[in-house]
């Protein structure tokens, strides 16, 4: 059975003192037997401990009430076995709903308060042990441009652990994904850190990309530069045929809207696509097919005069 | 500069509950020292057994900054003459031997 312990006696204050008296006798004592003001010695931290669960007590109105009304008739063997079952009902609904968690309490203060702790007294005597996050992980995974293109989920194994997520479409070359809680676990009930996945983008397409755009020179032969027509090119999104105008310039841009890379988290909206025409000019000529330039030459220098 | 040895001041502050303003002001008075990154502060390890003894001096014995330092060196210079004391009196015994 849990000794009585005379709260007011290890304070030295009278029973009916007030909460000023009570805080003052407290901060006097807890001064003088503050373990860190009195290393190695065991009875000053013995005597710490019982000033702050005094305390603890005493400074708490509600605390006090109760002890008070119990404290006192502690010998009595009824009450105590009636106050022990009510307590155990107590302390097993409350006992880890309280604050401080690790404070160093008597079995009598336990028995009757069910191990909480500060309960509003001002005081921090609950040695708060340090909750440190977990660690960091970080990753990299290694991806081919044109498989970004597609939001898909990858497996990756971490610490032996297999881990399911999802790569959104449009992901940047060297962005980070955090996946929070799939860290290194915390220390002291601290929350676990979170893993950080690097993505290097490979380009495997023969596109150029800039942010959401990309870019593609496409040779344009000759006489469709001259005359217009109509040419097929291939997008990230499939096959696209596309007018050219009649005597369009070697360098020529044009924009195909949408037709670029996906925007990242942006469902449905995409960059665009900026086309260069490479003019190619005809190689190997025949006689006939010089005759006829010189006769388009002779045309064109009267052109300019 | 090595992850190892050094908590961001951050985790500090969620890790112990409190304020960044106090640590700063135990930087301001010379009772630890902070590493500065460009983007974050940090505390050595090594300093972690110090400031937790700081902590609980001004959480328990609402001890301001300005008394931590106080104590802190009234603290140092105890533990020294309880050094020089213990070899004093280790010495003695030696010398009453003879």
């Amino acid at each position: 059975m849990a000794a009585f312990i005379d709260y007011y006696q290890i304070l030295g204050i009278s029973k009916d003192a007030d909460e000023k008296a009570i805080k003052k006798a407290y901060r006097k004592l807890a001064r003088k037997y503050h373990p860190d003001l009195n290393a190695g010695d065991q009875e000053a931290e013995k005597k710490f401990k019982e000033v702050n669960e005094a305390n603890e007590v005493l400074s708490n109105p509600e605390n006090r009430k109760k002890y008070d009304k119990y404290g006192k008739d502690w010998e009595h063997a009824d009450e105590i076995e009636k106050n022990r079952r009510a307590q155990q009902q107590y302390q097993s609904s409350s006992r880890r709903s309280g604050g401080g968690g690790d404070a160093d309490f008597s079995d009598f203060f336990e028995s009757m308060f069910g191990g909480q702790s500060s309960g509003g007294g001002g005081d921090n005597f609950g040695r708060r042990s340090p909750r440190f996050r977990g660690q960091d992980f970080r990753a990299s995974l290694s991806l081919k441009l044109s498989e970004v293109y597609k939001t898909q989920k990858q497996t990756v194994m971490v610490n032996g652990k297999n881990l399911r997520f999802t790569i959104p479409a449009g992901i940047k070359d060297q962005q980070e994904i955090k996946i929070k809680g799939q860290g290194g676990p915390g220390v002291n009930g601290g929350p676990a850190g979170d893993l950080y996945i690097r993505f290097d983008v490979v380009n495997d397409t023969p596109f150029h990309r800039e942010g959401d755009d990309l870019y593609q020179e496409v040779p344009l032969d000759l006489y469709t530069a001259l005359l217009g027509g109509e040419i097929t090119i291939d997008t990230m999104d499939g096959k696209v045929r596309l007018k050219v105008k009649p005597e369009t310039d070697n360098g020529a841009k044009v924009k195909l809207t949408g037709k670029g890379f996906p925007k990242y988290k942006k469902e449905d909206t995409f960059g665009n696509l900026y086309l260069t025409y490479q003019v190619v000019l005809p190689k190997n000529l025949t006689e006939e097919e010089k005759e006829l330039f010189r006769q388009l030459a002779k045309g064109a220098v009267q052109n300019t005069k | 500069m090595d992850e190892k040895k050094y908590l961001s001041i951050q985790q500090i502050c969620t890790s112990y509950q409190v304020n960044q303003s106090l640590l700063v002001a135990l930087e301001e008075y010379e009772l630890i020292e902070i590493q500065y990154t460009n983007e974050e502060a940090y505390l050595g390890i090594d300093e972690l057994a110090k400031l937790e003894r700081l902590l609980r001096l001004n959480q328990d014995l609402d001890i301001n900054v300005a008394g931590l330092v106080v104590v802190h060196e009234l603290l140092e210079e105890r533990k020294t003459l309880r050094e020089e004391l213990n070899r004093l009196q280790r010495q003695m015994e030696r010398l009453s031997r003879f």
